[in-house]
């Protein structure tokens, strides 16, 4: 559906010149939810804008479902970003306008006759559970109700795409869900393809399929959210992971610290659980069978659009030999394992 | 104490004179100041949009020619904002007779009121177009709205408080001027206060002059403040 190849987007202001996106080649697939997370800085906002031309790429091809975006100018442009969807931040509503004006505002846009408008205007009212704010303006709604508005908005035009740009990190934790919840059921409904931009690692555990991990203007990394949970290969990576796993992360560490100090000869392990592993008692499985104690540090359990991950941070104790088995058995049972030496300074 | 009451007594009674009023000629002159007030606020009012629209289309733009333009429009803005209006009056009075073949009479008047008047508004306009969110522009821009839908469907419509009470403070400015301007022989109420008041020492005239000016800028007022009222919904 969206292809990215090569895309690179230089600014300048006169003298200095600052690479946003560094040569970035991306897939994504029809109906698919595709994160791009990174902090701010990284280049995915517009990285993000290239897909709907808000920004011209400096060179490389955006390709939507065969439209080389990046070769279309005025008016032909203006046709493809109608079927281009996007919601913001700060939702980006007109003040001026009612929330069914502000819906039919794409359609205004695109000259879809007045009764059309309507049905459709209703229509997607619905969708987004808004029934009865109908003629509410924007000031009289909260954050998560502005959000529904934007997506309603965002869908007018029954887009291919939809663009998310930090969608819910102006809205509280139980709005974000909701969110997050209404885009997946989108996604199902329509067989959308989103693509969500994001600084928060839940986001991208909670809703989508595939991510791809921004540093510096480049994708650092790529793959399927569960293989990326388990098995993240970048610090940066495992950085977004663990905030999101283990949200207490300086207190956990310090503790680490104070037990690699006071048992040198035990091992400090995180393992990362996933699927059916999550399930079986492998702890005190492993515990009685090679006679190793258990300390358990900091555990917690995450869904994911896929299957529930968990994370939990152990100290064994007992003979070298033991240990070693241990770990190796964790191994067999598919429990993901990283034994810790030190623990960096934050 | 006599005399200090005495002199109360007759300033008062000075302004009392209303035998003095020649109330046709009052009525007449007050329609003199509407008309120049309604005639040159409407065409400031469609001058100030389109400069300000201009202004802001090309402030911050990096092409030569938007650059060359926002200067250019810049600086007629700010020459016309700076000329006190008396000087700007008699200065125009050769392209006053140019085009409207007269320097006397309210017609006469319309052209200086709406030069000093309408790049004033503009930049009134300027503002109230910056004030919009530019994520508001920028979610227009990718439903593929055109520059005109940007213009009538986003810039128009988010800043039309600021635009109102920006003509609200213009017509306001203008009636002033209005007087001025009758000074110079434009009529209206300025004018009438001028020549029989003044001239012919009348205070009475004056007097009725001035309230009368009192209640159109307290009309304009009201009115501009219960508009923007009714359609800010932020």
């Amino acid at each position: 559906m969206i292809d990215l190849k090569n895309v690179t987007k230089i600014f300048s202001d006169g003298k200095e010149q600052i690479t946003a996106v560094d040569d970035v080649s991306l897939s994504i697939k029809e109906g698919e939810i595709y994160g791009i997370i990174g902090y701010s800085g990284a280049g995915k906002s517009t990285l993000v804008r290239t897909l709907n031309g808000l920004e011209k790429p400096s060179s490389g091809e955006v390709i939507i479902d065969g439209n080389n975006l990046s070769a279309l100018k005025g008016g032909d442009l203006r046709k493809e970003r109608q079927k281009i969807g996007m919601i913001f931040q700060h939702f980006n509503l007109l003040w001026s306008r009612t929330v069914k004006e502000n819906i039919q505002f794409p359609l205004e846009i695109a000259g879809v006759p007045k009764n059309e408008q309507e049905e459709k205007a209703s229509e997607l009212i619905q969708l987004v559970g808004l029934e009865g704010r109908e003629d509410a303006y924007p000031a009289q709604l909260s954050g998560g109700q502005k959000q529904r508005v934007g997506i309603a908005r965002a869908l007018a035009n029954d887009p291919k795409v939809l663009l998310c740009d930090e969608a819910t990190s102006a809205l509280d934790p139980q709005t974000t869900d909701d969110v997050l919840d209404l885009l997946v059921d989108i996604n199902k409904r329509l067989n959308l393809t989103i693509v969500i931009i994001t600084h928060e690692m839940h986001v991208i555990r909670k809703i989508c399929h595939r991510v791809a991990v921004m540093e510096g203007g480049k994708v650092v990394e790529e793959g399927n959210v569960l293989d990326v949970f388990k098995n993240p290969q970048k610090e940066i990576t495992k950085r977004f992971i663990r905030q999101d796993t283990d949200p207490d992360s300086e207190d956990t560490d310090e503790i680490l610290a104070q037990l690699i100090e006071q048992y040198p000869n035990g091992r400090i392990v995180h393992l990362t659980f996933h699927g059916t592993g999550a399930q079986a008692p492998i702890i005190s499985t492993i515990s009685r069978k090679f006679e190793v104690d258990v300390n358990i540090i900091q555990g917690s359990i995450q869904a994911t659009q896929e299957t529930p991950i968990g994370s939990l941070y152990v100290q064994l104790l007992g003979e070298e030999i033991a240990l070693q088995q241990a770990i190796a058995e964790f191994n067999r049972m598919q429990v993901e394992t990283e034994v810790i030496e030190h623990v960096a300074d934050n | 104490m006599w005399p200090t009451i005495k002199l109360g007594e007759s300033i008062f009674s000075q302004y009392a004179e209303f035998s003095d009023i020649n109330w046709e000629n009052m009525w007449e002159a007050t329609l003199e100041t509407l008309y120049m007030t309604v005639g040159s606020v409407m065409a400031v009012f469609f001058l100030g949009i389109l400069l300000g629209l201009l202004l802001f289309e090309t402030n911050d733009k990096d092409t030569p020619f938007a650059r060359g333009l926002y200067r250019l429009v810049a600086f007629f803005v700010n020459v016309f904002r700076s000329i006190p209006f008396i000087i700007l009056i008699v200065l125009l009075i050769p392209f006053t007779k140019e085009i409207v073949g007269s320097i006397t009479g309210p017609t006469a008047g319309l052209p200086a009121l709406i030069l000093s008047a309408a790049p004033f508004y503009g930049r009134l306009v300027e503002t109230g177009f910056r004030e919009i969110d530019k994520g508001v522009i920028e979610a227009a821009e990718a439903m593929g709205a055109s520059k005109w839908q940007i213009i009538y469907k986003v810039l128009i419509p988010e800043s039309l408080p600021s635009i109102v009470a920006g003509i609200t403070v213009t017509s306001i400015s203008l009636v002033g001027y209005t007087a001025m301007a009758g000074v110079i022989g434009a009529g209206g109420l300025g004018n009438l206060a001028y020549l029989e008041g003044f001239q012919r020492s009348r205070p009475a005239v004056t007097l009725v002059a001035t309230i009368l000016i009192l209640i159109i800028v307290f009309v304009i007022q009201a009115v501009g403040d219960r508009v923007v009222r009714a359609i800010d919904k932020r």
